[in-house]
């Protein structure tokens, strides 16, 4: 209870603050509008749309978590210090670990939003992208009405408010993408649009008997479990990159981990060999975040499914690494001088 | 009225700035040794870089010391308790710029557990005194300097503190609010707080500090009471209200001949500051309210009310 005391309005805080960045709402505007403009990008120009756009934008949201997560957590840390923020809270009654989870507590709400609205996009995307040569833009219409209605929404209430623009039309957007979300989902399909995929198939020299054409698109369900892994990857960059804050400002601190980044996927590669033969090796593959574990598009694009015992395994794995890093990050914050 | 319980207490305080591979670079705080008590309002000066700034920063425990005793109401300054009996207003005003000025005192509010009406009452009775109810929404980061120190010194009350660390209050406010400033400081040592009041405008330590020290290159170089540290010993000043031409000649002769030398005769001067606020009170009595915030200088009613003893917030 006296924990949340302080943590609670500290993370409220931080989640308040890192939308009202324009960077946070640029870079995540930008990455679910790619996300959505993957199925027209790709379909005419290449066969298997469907597992380039879900690769694509699996791939997206992997590297636009890392983009966002470093940025995002330098502002909750590094930037408070430089700032002296951290230096007026730390005044209060406030113990540095409370301070160091409840930036990370901020930081992984704002990130966790980003995620919903990343799987979301991803699956319309998936879904616009379920027929060859055809573009479903029932699915991605209400994904980018939803991303301009929030900005509209929020420019309205930025001029008779004054509310922050920024933080309004990230908010907007979450909801508005979950709005758009919904109603893709219950809206039935429309057959006209299943004629004229006939008509594209039929203009490509494909079959037009194809039963699929004329089928709704379903869900792919199985893209949460997959998100849901990434996301999970991507708290544990955050928390590399909490870490790095405390020392580093943006930029070593994307450096930083995008090595780990880089390293973390050829983990297997370069040290799983090794690991059998060399204790350091093994320590060092162990101790090394190994995403392939995370990255579940292969597995999709086969026709499997991810089990849920898996993502809970993938959770433990995520938590205990992250678990780690934050051990790490109150060792060096304890001793740390907050100027 | 000033009891003896120390509240701030430093016995031989070093701090000294190492670099990358630890080796001393600066030494900040040399062999400070300084004891603040209830109700006090006791002033650190010195030049820039003197160590001032350094030696609050150990009192809140943001810097570890490197040598000495620290007490901060009887206990180490990184116990969180202790932080809950004090108010700290830095040296700039770290506000969160996208907050605007309600947002800001309900953020440091509620790390002190203060909910709810009593809170709210609180913020509003904050911002009337130090002039910034009328800000709105307005964002703190587009604040001018001046209102951004005023937001820092309600921040720094919100907790009705017992201490308070006020450092460098008046820099960027006009003369009005660094008055406004001073009679908040005088009221709240009248009300039993401790004010630890760093400044280098030495006028403004004059006017409200009972006991100084001064610092240079991290030593204390004087410290006492400000009266017994001003005196000048064997400068005798006579003051005398409405003499006229004859008079004044009479009195300059007897005290030549009684003293063997004429004394000069000067008109009192007022100081710019009192002339300043003379004239702006006249102009606003005469246009009615013309400045950018609005306070008297007057404590927050919460302030104001008799604590209980063991004060938690």
């Amino acid at each position: 209870m006296k924990w949340g005391r302080s943590i609670l309005p500290l993370a409220r805080l931080t989640c308040v603050e890192i939308p009202r960045q324009p960077a946070l709402l640029l870079l995540s505007t930008t990455l679910i509008l790619f996300i959505g403009s993957l199925p027209f990008l790709i379909t005419h120009n290449l066969g298997e749309a469907g597992k380039l756009v879900r690769d694509s934008a699996l791939a997206m949201m992997f590297l636009g978590s890392l983009l966002l997560a470093v940025p995002a957590a330098c502002n909750a840390v590094s930037t408070e210090i430089r700032r002296g923020t951290a230096g007026a809270i730390l005044s209060k009654p406030v113990s540095r670990i409370r301070f160091l989870v409840a930036k990370y507590i901020g930081v992984s709400m704002v990130m966790l939003v980003f995620s919903g609205m990343a799987t979301m996009a991803i699956i319309m995307a998936d879904r616009a992208a379920a027929r060859e040569f055809q573009v479903g833009w029932r699915f991605l219409v209400p994904l980018f009405l939803a991303i301009l209605g929030a900005y509209l929404i929020a420019s309205v209430v930025n001029f008779f408010t004054r509310r922050p623009f920024s933080s309004t039309a990230f908010w907007c957007m979450a909801l508005l993408i979950l709005v758009a979300f919904i109603w893709t989902g219950v809206k039935k399909d429309n057959p006209h649009v299943n004629e004229t995929a006939i008509e594209h198939a039929e203009h490509a020299g494909h079959d037009h008997t194809d039963p699929l054409a004329a089928e709704p698109v379903p869900i792919r369900w199985s893209l949460i479990p997959a998100c849901a892994l990434i996301t999970m990857a991507a708290l544990m960059i955050q928390a590399l990159a909490l870490l790095c804050a405390l020392k580093l400002g943006v930029v070593p601190s994307l450096s930083v981990c995008s090595g780990f980044f880089m390293i973390g996927l050829m983990s297997d590669y370069l040290l799983a060999g090794k690991a059998a033969e060399s204790l350091w090796a093994k320590g060092l593959y162990y101790s090394l975040p190994n995403w392939q574990h995370f990255w579940m598009a292969d597995a999709l694009t086969a026709g499997g499914t991810i089990p849920w015992g898996y993502v809970a395994n993938g959770a433990v794995y995520a938590l205990a690494w992250t678990g780690g890093m934050l051990c790490i990050a109150f060792g060096v914050f304890d001793r740390m001088e907050v100027c | 009225m000033i009891s003896e319980e120390p509240v701030v207490y430093t016995e031989n305080l070093q701090k000294i700035f190492k670099d990358f591979w630890r080796r001393p670079r600066a030494r900040a705080v040399d062999g400070v040794s300084l004891t603040l008590h209830r109700g006090e309002v006791y002033g650190l000066l010195g030049p820039n870089g003197s160590g001032k700034s350094t030696t609050i920063k150990v009192l809140l425990g943001l810097l570890h010391a490197d040598g000495g005793v620290v007490k901060v109401l009887g206990k180490p300054p990184r116990d969180v308790a202790v932080k809950r009996r004090v108010g700290y207003l830095p040296e700039e005003s770290y506000l969160y710029p996208y907050l605007d000025a309600k947002e800001t005192l309900r953020f440091y509010a509620t790390l002190f557990g203060l909910e709810g009406s009593k809170r709210e009452k609180r913020i509003d009775e904050l911002l009337e005194m130090v002039g910034l109810s009328h800000t709105g929404r307005r964002r703190v980061g587009e604040f001018s300097k001046g209102m951004a120190r005023r937001i820092g010194l309600a921040q720094a009350l919100i907790n009705d503190p017992d201490l308070v660390i006020l450092d460098e209050p008046t820099s960027g406010l006009d003369p009005l609010g660094t008055r406004q400033v001073k009679d908040i400081v005088s009221a709240l040592a009248e009300k039993g707080k401790t004010v630890l009041l760093s400044s280098h405008l030495l006028a403004d330590v004059e006017d409200v500090c009972q006991r100084i020290s001064i610092l240079y290159g991290g030593k204390v170089r004087a410290s006492g009471p400000i009266n017994e540290l001003l005196q000048v010993a064997n400068h005798l000043q006579i003051r005398l209200q409405d003499l006229d031409d004859s008079q004044r000649t009479r009195l300059l002769d007897t005290l030549e001949i009684q003293l063997g030398q004429r004394p000069t005769l000067e008109p009192t001067r007022k100081d710019l500051e009192s002339f300043f606020l003379e004239v702006v009170a006249q102009a606003r009595r005469e246009s009615g309210e013309a400045s950018g915030t609005r306070a008297e200088g007057q404590l927050a009613g919460f302030l104001t009310e008799k604590a209980p003893e063991n004060n938690e917030n």
